[in-house]
C-alpha cells in the first residue's frame, strides 16, 4: 500500500485571465481539501509544480504562506508534463516514510493569459538540446511532429487513420464536461482540414494553451469513505532530448509496468485508462508502448471505440489534454482527478457504465522524456 | 556553443563523441561516457551519410522550416535541417550550404550499396 488519494479537484480549463498562476493554484488547492474534507490546518506536506508564468524559485513555500499552511516538508517540483504524477509519487513515499500525513498536491497556470503564445512556445522549446536543436528553428510541436513521421512510417499509416481518431475521442469526451476547453464535436475530417502546425501535425492534433489548476490531497490514510487507494506508482526517466529517445524504449512501459508490480496488477485488469495527451501521436505512442494497444492500432482503437466511455478501454473521459485542455502541471494531473471521480462513481452524465474499479494514469514531460504512472483502487477493486 | 570546434562555434563540421573504452558512440556532449562512465572521450567526425528517421515542415521567420531526424552511419541520431524531397527511409548525406553553419541533409544519389 503505498497511500490514499483523499481529495481530488480540477477547475474549469480555458481563457480565463480571472487568476495568475498563485491564484489558479489557490483556487485548486481550496477546492482538494474541501473534497477531502480537511482543513488546511491538517495539511503537514507541499508539493507544487512549476508555473512558466510564474518562474518562482520556492512555489511550494509561496503556495503555502498564500493558503496560511505551515508543513513540516514543502517543494516544487519540475518534471515537465509528468510533473503532476512525480509529485504523487513523491507524496505517496512521504506519507509512507512518515515524513507526513497529509500531503497537498497543487499545480495551476495562467499559461493561456499570462504570456503570449510565441512566449510560451518559446519557453517550452528549451526541452530540445539548447545547442544542437533549438537553433535549427524546432519547437515542441516539431518535436512530436518529427516522432509523429516516424510513427506513421514504421507503420505505414495516414494520419486520417493513425492520428486523427484520437482527437476526434477526445473531444467527444470533452462535449460531456463542463469545464473542459474545447467542447464542439469534430470530425476526421475536421482535424485534417485544420492548420498546419508542423507536418504531419495539424492544429486538432495539438493541445490548446489553458489556464487552470488541478490538485490532489495524498493522505497515509483514507480521510473519509470516498478516498481512493494508491496501489502503486512507477517512473522511468531514459533520455532527455529527442535524438537520445529510443523509438521502442521511451520508458512508458517501464514506468506502467513498474506502477502495475507494485499494485500486484496487470495491464489486462485495468477498465479505466488516464494517459499524457499533448499531441496525438503522444497518446497513440504511450498507448502502444503501455501495451494497451497493438503497435499502430491505437488510432484504429480509437476508431472502433475501444476509448469510448462506453468501451472496453475507458479513455480520458473528461477529454484530455486535447480538448479538457492544457495549462501545464495541471493539465496532467486532470487525468488523475477525473479517475479518481470515476472510481468513485461521481461521474454524472460521463460516469463510465458498470462502474470501474482500476485506474492506471500516466503522464509524460519533455520529450516522452520523463514517465509517471500510477495505478489507482476504487471501492471494491 | 558545444565547446568543440562544431557548427555550433562557426565551423563547418558536426562531431560525435566515442568512449576509447568501451566504443560508446554520442551527440551531445559530456565529459565522460554515459555507457561505462570513462572519462576517456574522443571527438569522432562522422562520414556524413545516414538514414533518414523523421522528417516535418514548420512555419519559421524566414520561410519554412524542414527538419530532418537522421541515423548517421555510426549508429549515432542527430537533428537538422532539410530539403523537400527528403522522406523517412531515404539515405541522405550531410552538408553545410549556409552561414552560419548549420547540418544540412540532402538525397544521396548513386550510392553504392
Amino acid at each position: 500500500m503505498t497511500g490514499w488519494i483523499s481529495g481530488a479537484a480540477v477547475t474549469a480549463f480555458g481563457r480565463d485571465p480571472r487568476h495568475d498562476a498563485v491564484g489558479w493554484q489557490e483556487e485548486a488547492a481550496y477546492a482538494a481539501l474541501a473534497d477531502a474534507g480537511l482543513d488546511v490546518a491538517a495539511v503537514d506536506g507541499m508539493l507544487v509544480g512549476y508555473a512558466t508564468t510564474l518562474g518562482h524559485l520556492m512555489p511550494a513555500d509561496l503556495l503555502a504562506q498564500r493558503l496560511g499552511v505551515r508543513p513540516a516538508v514543502a517543494f516544487g517540483v519540475s518534471s515537465g508534463g509528468a510533473t503532476g504524477l512525480t509529485m504523487v509519487a513523491t507524496a505517496s513515499q512521504l506519507v509512507a516514510s512518515g515524513a507526513a500525513e497529509r500531503v497537498l498536491v497543487v499545480a495551476g497556470e495562467d499559461r493561456r493569459s499570462g504570456q503570449s503564445t510565441q512566449t510560451s512556445t518559446e519557453a517550452l522549446a528549451q526541452v530540445g538540446h539548447r545547442e544542437l536543436e533549438v537553433p535549427l528553428g524546432a519547437t515542441v510541436p516539431a518535436y512530436y511532429a518529427l516522432l509523429a513521421s516516424a510513427y506513421l512510417h514504421r507503420h505505414g499509416l495516414l494520419p486520417e487513420k493513425g492520428l486523427a481518431p484520437l482527437a476526434v475521442q477526445m473531444r467527444a469526451h470533452a462535449g460531456a464536461h463542463e469545464g473542459a476547453h474545447l467542447r464542439t464535436p469534430i470530425t476526421i475530417d475536421d482535424v485534417l482540414q485544420s492548420r498546419r502546425v508542423a507536418d504531419p501535425l495539424r492544429l486538432l492534433d495539438c493541445c490548446p494553451v489553458s489556464d487552470g489548476g488541478a490538485a490532489v490531497v495524498v493522505t497515509r490514510t483514507p480521510a473519509g469513505p470516498r478516498a481512493v487507494r494508491l496501489a502503486g506508482t512507477g517512473q522511468a526517466h531514459l533520455h532527455q532530448h529527442l535524438c537520445e529517445l529510443d523509438l521502442d524504449d521511451t520508458g512508458a512501459r517501464r514506468s506502467a509496468a513498474a506502477a502495475l508490480d507494485e499494485a500486484g496488477r496487470t495491464l489486462a485488469e485495468v477498465d479505466l485508462l488516464g494517459v499524457y495527451d499533448s499531441f496525438t501521436v503522444t497518446l497513440a505512442m504511450l498507448l502502444e508502448e503501455i501495451g494497451v494497444s497493438a503497435p499502430g492500432q491505437a488510432g484504429a482503437d480509437a476508431s472502433a471505440g475501444r476509448f469510448d466511455r462506453t468501451g472496453p478501454r475507458p479513455l480520458n473521459t473528461h477529454g484530455g489534454l486535447l480538448s479538457y485542455g492544457h495549462c501545464g502541471v495541471a493539465g496532467g494531473m486532470a487525468h488523475l482527478v477525473e479517475a479518481v471521480t470515476q472510481l468513485r462513481g461521481e461521474g454524472g452524465v460521463r460516469q463510465v457504465p458498470g462502474g470501474p474499479r482500476l485506474g492506471l494514469v500516466h503522464a509524460d514531460g519533455g520529450i516522452l522524456s520523463a514517465h509517471a504512472s500510477l495505478v489507482l483502487e476504487g471501492a471494491g477493486a | 556553443m558545444t565547446g568543440a570546434d562544431d557548427w555550433t562555434s562557426g565551423t563547418p563540421a558536426l562531431l560525435l563523441h566515442t568512449c576509447a573504452d568501451c566504443s560508446a558512440r554520442w551527440y551531445v556532449p559530456r565529459s565522460r561516457c554515459p555507457a561505462c562512465g570513462s572519462p576517456g572521450v574522443r571527438a569522432l567526425e562522422p562520414a556524413g551519410t545516414g538514414t533518414t528517421v523523421a522528417v516535418t515542415c514548420l512555419p519559421g521567420e524566414g520561410g519554412e522550416i524542414r527538419l530532418a531526424l537522421v541515423d548517421l552511419d555510426e549508429e549515432v541520431r542527430v537533428l537538422g535541417r532539410t530539403v523537400a524531397d527528403v522522406m523517412p527511409g531515404d539515405r541522405v548525406a550531410l552538408s553545410f550550404p549556409t552561414t552560419p553553419p548549420q547540418p544540412w541533409f540532402e538525397p544521396v544519389t548513386g550510392e553504392e550499396l
